[in-house]
C-alpha cells in the first residue's frame, strides 16, 4: 500500500496517456479527456500545496518573533489580499477589476524589474569570466560580441555586415547545436519518463518507508 | 487613480534597482511582496480555471436535481474523484499517514510522463531530425538529386563506420575500410562545394552543410557510449565548435533581452511617471 500501490497507479496511468493516442475510439478519448482534467486539478491542488507551504513558513517568523518577521507580514498581506480579492470580490474576472490592477501595477513592474536587474549582472559576470584564452572561449566570446552588436543599431553603423553575420551566427551554427542538443534532451525527457512508468526511476515518492 | 498606481509602480521599481547598491529593507519589501502577491495570483487563477470547473461546481451546484452534469456527460460524483485526490495531497501534513500522499502524486507523475512520451518523440526528435535533413543542391537538378543519393549513402555509411564496424569488427575490416573511404568522399565533396561558394546555390549547400556537420558533430558530443578519440573524437571536438558559437549567440540574445527590459523599465521612469520624455 505504502510502495506499491503508488507505482501501479503511476504504472496504469503512464500506460493509459502514453497508448491513448494510438486508440482514436470514443469511449478511450473521453475518458483521456475526463483524466486530463483530474491531471490539472491535481496541479491546481499540488499549487495551493505550495502556498500552504508558503504561509506556513511565515507564519512560524511571525509566530517564533524572528528579526526579518516584518517582510512575513508583507508577503501574507500581498497574499491575502490577491486571495480576498480575486475569489471573494464581484467582478473579479472584469480586466480592470482590483485583483488584475493590482497585477498589472504590482506583480508585473517588480517581475520586469528584477527580470532587467539581471542585465547587470550578466554583464558584470561576463567582464570578470569572459577570457579569450582557448579556441573555444575565444569563439564564445567572438559569437556573443556579434550578436549583442548585430541587435542594435550600433552594429550596423560600425559595419553593415554585423547585422547580416548576427542573423547567420543565429541561424546556422547556432541553429545546428540547438538542435543537437534539443534531440539529446528530447531522448532523456523519453528515457526518463519511461523509467518512472515503469518504476525504475522512484525519486518522486520521496522517503524510504 | 492612474498616477497613484503609476507612483506605486516607479516605488517599487527604485525598491528593486536599490539592490544594486546593496541589500536594503526597500528591496526586501518588494522582494516579499512580490512573492505573495504572485502566489496569490496563480493560486487564484488555478482556482478559477481548473479547482472550481472541475470539482466546487459540479459537486456543489449541479448535483442539486441535475443526475448528469451536461458539460462533461458524467455523473456528479465523477467530480469528487480529482477532489478526493487532491486532497490526499495534503496528507503529508499528518507523518503518520504522510505516505497516502502518494497515491495522486502517482496518478499525476505517471500520467504526465505517458502523456509526454509521443509528443517529445514528435516534436523534440522526429521534427528536428527531419528540419535537419537538408538537401545540399536544388533537387530540380538531376545532378544534385544523385548527389544527394550518394551522400546520404555515404551518411549512413560513415554512421556505421563509427558506431558498429569499428567496434565489433576490428580496423582492419572491408567495411570498416569502405567507411573510410566514403567519408574521404565526402570529405572531398564538401570541398568542391567550398569552392562553388561564389554562386548562391554554393552557398545554400555548404549552409545546409553546415547544419548537418554541426548537428552530428554536437550529438557526438553527448554520445558517451563510446571513448571520444578517432573520427568520432573529432567529431565531438567539432560538435565542441558548434557548442560555443551556440553558447555565445545564446548568451549575447539573453543580454540583449535583459538591456530591452531595462530600457522598458527606464522608460516607465521617464516617461509614464515623470513624463521627462516624449
Amino acid at each position: 500500500m505504502r510502495r506499491r500501490l503508488p507505482l501501479a497507479l503511476c504504472f496504469i496511468a503512464g500506460i493509459f496517456t502514453a497508448v491513448q493516442y494510438f486508440i482514436p475510439h470514443a469511449a478511450v478519448q473521453d475518458f483521456q479527456e475526463q483524466l486530463l482534467g483530474w491531471l490539472m486539478t491535481l496541479l491546481a491542488f499540488a499549487f495551493l500545496l505550495g502556498t500552504v507551504s508558503l504561509i506556513r513558513l511565515h507564519w512560524h517568523k511571525i509566530r517564533n518573533r524572528a528579526d526579518d518577521r516584518g517582510y512575513s507580514f508583507v508577503a501574507l498581506a500581498g497574499l491575502t489580499t490577491m486571495i480576498g480579492l480575486g475569489l471573494f470580490h464581484p467582478a473579479h474576472h472584469s480586466p480592470d477589476s482590483p485583483f488584475n490592477v493590482m497585477f498589472q501595477n504590482v506583480q508585473v513592474p517588480i517581475e520586469a524589474t528584477m527580470f532587467s536587474l539581471l542585465a547587470f549582472y550578466v554583464a558584470s559576470a561576463a567582464f570578470r569570466a569572459f577570457r579569450a584564452r582557448t579556441l573555444e572561449a575565444t569563439l564564445l566570446l567572438v559569437a556573443a560580441c556579434v550578436v549583442m552588436l548585430g541587435r542594435v543599431p550600433l552594429g550596423e553603423l560600425i559595419h553593415e555586415q554585423i547585422p547580416i553575420a548576427t542573423r547567420w551566427i543565429l541561424e546556422v551554427p547556432n541553429l545546428a547545436s540547438k538542435r543537437g542538443v534539443m534531440i539529446g534532451v528530447g531522448l532523456g525527457m523519453m528515457a526518463t519518463s519511461l523509467k518512472i512508468i515503469l518504476g525504475i526511476e522512484r525519486a518522486w515518492m520521496g522517503g524510504t518507508d | 487613480m492612474t498616477l497613484f498606481w503609476t507612483t506605486i509602480g516607479a516605488i517599487l521599481t527604485l525598491s528593486i534597482y536599490s539592490f544594486l547598491y546593496k541589500d536594503n529593507p526597500f528591496y526586501k519589501f518588494a522582494e516579499h511582496l512580490v512573492v505573495g502577491v504572485s502566489a496569490g495570483y496563480y493560486l487564484v487563477i488555478y482556482y478559477w480555471n481548473y479547482i472550481d470547473p472541475n470539482v466546487v461546481t459540479p459537486v456543489f451546484l449541479l448535483r442539486v436535481g441535475a443526475d448528469r452534469i451536461p458539460l462533461l456527460g458524467m455523473d456528479w460524483w465523477m467530480a469528487l474523484i480529482p477532489g478526493i485526490l487532491g486532497l490526499l495531497l495534503y496528507m503529508r501534513f499528518f507523518p503518520k499517514v504522510a505516505w497516502v500522499g502518494r497515491w495522486p502524486l502517482g496518478i499525476y507523475v505517471g500520467g504526465y510522463a505517458g502523456l509526454g512520451l509521443s509528443p517529445i518523440m514528435q516534436a523534440r526528435v522526429i521534427t528536428q531530425l527531419g528540419a535537419n535533413a537538408l538537401p545540399l543542391a536544388g533537387v530540380e537538378d538531376p545532378f544534385a538529386a544523385m548527389t544527394n543519393l550518394v551522400l546520404g549513402i555515404s551518411i549512413f555509411a560513415v554512421m556505421t563506420y563509427l558506431f558498429v564496424a569499428k567496434r565489433s569488427m576490428g580496423a582492419g575490416n572491408k567495411l570498416v575500410r569502405a567507411g573510410v573511404i566514403v567519408l574521404a568522399a565526402v570529405i572531398g565533396y564538401v570541398g568542391y562545394l567550398a569552392l562553388s561558394l561564389l554562386s548562391n546555390a554554393g552557398v545554400v549547400s555548404l549552409t545546409n552543410i553546415l547544419l548537418v556537420v554541426g548537428l552530428l558533430g554536437t550529438l557526438s558530443y553527448f554520445f558517451f557510449s563510446m571513448k571520444h578519440k578517432g573520427l568520432l573524437g573529432g567529431l565531438a571536438r567539432v560538435g565542441i565548435v558548434f557548442l560555443m558559437v551556440g553558447f555565445g549567440a545564446s548568451f549575447g540574445y539573453t543580454v540583449m533581452s535583459r538591456i530591452s527590459l531595462l530600457i522598458g523599465r527606464v522608460g516607465f521612469l521617464l516617461h509614464d511617471w515623470l513624463h521627462l520624455i516624449d
